[in-house]
């Protein structure tokens, strides 16, 4: 039987791992691995690596943080692609198909897209037929607004579309994903949208993952109850030793239709 | 005991190999007909279309040797996702076209109510009646795996063994066995410790 996911989200913004609160401020969390090492427990079923630096600089040229150096998000990449024998997805930065190439070579199994997407829709296509649908996310942005919500562009700046008709048409182009994230909930640890969950993915018949909110594991469970297929969280994971276990084991035991968790174990970890 | 991780320019090649290389010491890359020279085992991946991945395979000139290898016991072969489906008779993705035929079988797509189900049929999935099949020892219960794709190969011949999961009430296959010849339609290289176990039973074999 096909598993639902519990998916722990990185933000990356100039070489440091971020805690994101409404898309504009950022706390500094540390290394761009260290939090790979933390969060790659055998109880992830994937990892979204999203790189939301405004500008791609990545080596912080200190050598007191004790990790590896590293100037592009693709040395990052092949770094935790060494490590973590689970799918990954990196998004942030891509605007041409050689971008999506170099991503997947390194390591990647799928790109999401965003900005490129909004600006470009035929790229969605061009990117499908070049590498296949499985490998293309369009990560969609959503703002409440009066009767209803809007699409934004880099998480900034109005698109003019509704989630629900930019999610249909992404499918259309042949995206295989769509990676939803409230804006308002950002960083709020107060529950996922799940009006927005439920417009969207009824809109659509490719898998979603919700993204934005994520207080406790009860929100986890709620994610879970909606048609969403994968239920996602960048903040919370960064709290506590142990917490994507912790929180596959909650959702595990209350019976929902997840991978078993298993500590980690064999294989070292260290990055 | 060298294994051999196939490099014909298929998209997984560097996740085959970290995998490969995180539970065998003795790893080696083979990109020519000659570099299966030594080689026990052989590991070969595979992404995209099955027409394509056959045309690279001959191109490199790996095909023939690597067939008459396996046909003729002299090493553990295993093939992952399109790497596994070559293994077959023929595959009909786009085109209909020749595999190695090594299993009898035809690689088909995945014949799921597609209004209901989507495909690719990717995630994880749990495999069930694993029987004593040495590729899943030491593995408790169902195991899951991760999966990607949306043909695969339908096994007609009586020396070989299936493994399947289920997706939207479709029996799919998920692996085979016949004598030396092994197909993973899943991703070891993305199954966690599950995946790294079947590598390490592979290569025990």
């Amino acid at each position: 039987m096909l598993k639902k996911r519990l998916i722990p989200v990185l933000l990356l913004r100039n070489g440091v791992i971020v805690q994101s609160k409404g898309f504009k401020r950022y706390q500094s969390l540390g290394s761009p691995t260290a939090a790979v090492e933390r969060l790659s427990s055998w109880a992830a079923d994937e990892l979204v690596y999203l790189d939301i630096s405004p500008a791609p600089v990545y080596d912080l040229k200190r050598d007191d943080l004790n990790h590896p150096r590293f100037e592009t998000i693709i040395d990052i990449i092949r770094l935790v692609a060494e490590r973590c024998f689970m799918p990954l997805t990196f998004g942030g930065g891509i605007r041409s198909l050689d971008d999506i190439r170099q991503r997947l070579s390194a390591g990647a199994d799928k790109v999401t897209l965003n900005t490129k997407a909004i600006d470009d829709p035929g790229f969605i296509s061009a990117a499908a037929k070049e590498f296949g649908s499985q490998c293309v996310v369009v990560s969609i942005d959503a703002k409440r607004v009066e009767g209803g919500w809007e699409v934004y562009r880099g998480g900034r700046t109005p698109a003019g579309m509704a989630p629900a008709a930019w999610a249909r048409r992404v499918q259309d182009l042949g995206a295989g994903e769509i990676l939803l994230n409230s804006i308002d909930r950002d960083g709020s640890g107060t529950g996922y949208d799940l009006d927005l969950i439920g417009e969207v993915s009824g809109a659509v018949s490719l898998p979603l993952v919700a993204l934005g909110g994520v207080g406790n594991w009860e929100h986890l469970e709620e994610g879970l109850r909606t048609r969403a297929s994968a239920v996602a969280a960048a903040n919370i994971f960064h709290y506590r030793e142990n917490s994507v276990f912790d929180a596959k084991r909650h959702l595990y035991e209350k019976g929902h239709n997840v991978r078993k968790p298993l500590p980690l174990q064999g294989a070292s970890r260290n990055l | 005991m060298t294994t051999g991780v196939v490099d014909y320019g298929s998209g997984n090649f560097a996740s085959v190999w970290n995998a490969v290389a995180a539970v065998s010491g003795d790893v080696k890359r083979v990109a020519r007909p000659e570099d299966l020279g030594g080689c026990s085992h052989v590991v070969l991946p595979g992404v995209g279309a099955f027409a394509a991945a056959m045309r690279k395979l001959e191109k490199t000139g790996i095909l023939e040797a690597l067939s008459a290898e396996a046909a003729a016991g002299r090493i553990q072969l295993l093939g992952i996702c399109v790497g596994m489906q070559v293994l077959a008779s023929r595959g009909l993705e786009f085109e209909e076209c020749r595999g190695m035929g090594l299993v009898k079988g035809t690689v088909e797509a995945i014949s799921v109510d597609r209004s209901r189900f989507a495909l690719p049929h990717m995630g994880w999935n749990s495999l069930s009646d694993l029987g004593a099949a040495p590729l899943f020892r030491h593995m408790e219960g169902e195991p899951s795996f991760y999966f990607v794709h949306s043909f695969h190969l339908k096994c007609e011949d009586p020396d070989a063994r299936s493994v399947f999961c289920e997706y939207g009430g479709v029996r799919v296959t998920a692996a085979v066995s016949k004598g030396n010849v092994h197909g993973v339609q899943f991703h070891p290289e993305k199954s966690q410790d599950n995946g790294l176990q079947l590598l390490r039973n592979f290569i025990a074999l």
